[in-house]
């Protein structure tokens, strides 16, 4: 088997992980972070780490995933067990780690990633101002989610992170011989 | 004159070989170091089970150990198919804890590698190997 895939997916799940730690660190506010400056970058890193898992699963599977923030969209054949899946014993995993909950928090944030949506100005966003009735408002004055939730998207990019990057270290460990 | 070997004993030489290979290849990783390796048997005897533990396993220190098979390649030449466990230390003792079935499987399992840390012997203390 071609380990061309493996290798290509390895730096997009070490990245993810990345991003998880740095999501972690987030929440808990170190100096000189501010109150409101912790939704919005906890949760863009959350994103960032949940859309690099994606496409770095998707690349294991040994197809190119588009470099668009929406890599969720693969989602329903992965977990379907359709051919994009290549490792068929991992759909119960997959099933398992995308629950409802799962599914409802990696569509948050991917719909709070900047062009998540589409190219629009309008709309509520972890990064940059957007104007809304002729007023521009802020991601680090933005009410984003409740401490609760905020926890729960954190949960889930840690989640979603590790078990795809334990899913690719047990490929990797078959192959690299 | 030396006797022929049977086929069992081709395969298990097959598989021994195999085995040899892929824990040295993965004793000598430095990303999720190896700390652990048992192989044990399941019900096909084709099928080769290997337990590998690794430090900096990624998921929670309670989640349940990764499952996983291999069809053989060009790089894994056994028979049969290859099954890999992965876990960390924590995940491995949540397994014993929990009493999950394939603890018993890999108590009669034999040690193939260990890094020799205090964590490799206390693991092998609670398997019982």
């Amino acid at each position: 088997m071609s380990r061309r895939w493996v290798e290509d997916a390895r730096p997009w799940f070490y990245q993810a992980a990345s991003d998880a730690r740095a999501a972690e660190a987030l929440v808990q506010r170190p100096a000189p972070l501010r109150r409101e400056d912790v939704g919005c970058h906890a949760a863009a890193m959350c994103a960032q780490a949940i859309e690099k898992s994606l496409k770095g699963y998707v690349l294991l599977n040994r197809a190119e995933p588009a470099m668009d923030h929406r890599p969720d969209g693969y989602l329903p054949a992965l977990l379907r067990g359709d051919r994009q899946l290549q490792y068929r014993d991992h759909r119960g995993r997959l099933n398992k780690l995308f629950d409802a909950p799962t599914r409802a928090a990696v569509k948050a944030l991917l719909d709070l990633t900047p062009g998540g949506l589409g190219p629009r100005r309008d709309l509520v966003n972890t990064e940059y101002p957007w104007k809304v009735a002729n007023r521009w408002r802020l991601p680090a004055e933005e009410q984003f989610a409740p401490h609760a939730k905020l926890m729960a998207w954190l949960d889930a990019a840690k989640r979603v992170s590790g078990t795809l990057r334990s899913l690719w270290i047990a490929v990797d460990r078959a192959t690299a011989i | 004159m030396a006797q022929p070997m049977t086929g069992d004993e081709r395969i298990r030489e097959l598989h021994d070989r195999a085995v040899t290979e892929l824990v040295a290849a993965h004793a000598r990783r430095t990303d999720e170091p190896l700390v652990l390796a048992v192989r044990y048997s399941g019900r096909d005897p084709f099928d080769v089970h290997l337990l590998e533990v690794l430090a900096d396993f990624p998921g929670a220190d309670d989640d349940e150990l990764l499952a996983t098979e291999f069809e053989p390649s060009a790089q894994l030449r056994i028979l049969g198919k290859l099954h890999l466990t992965l876990g960390s230390p924590s995940q491995l003792r949540a397994a014993a804890g929990r009493g999950d079935a394939i603890i018993a499987d890999i108590r009669r399992g034999t040690v193939v590698f260990d890094d020799h840390s205090d964590e490799a012997t206390g693991l092998k203390a609670l398997l019982e190997l």
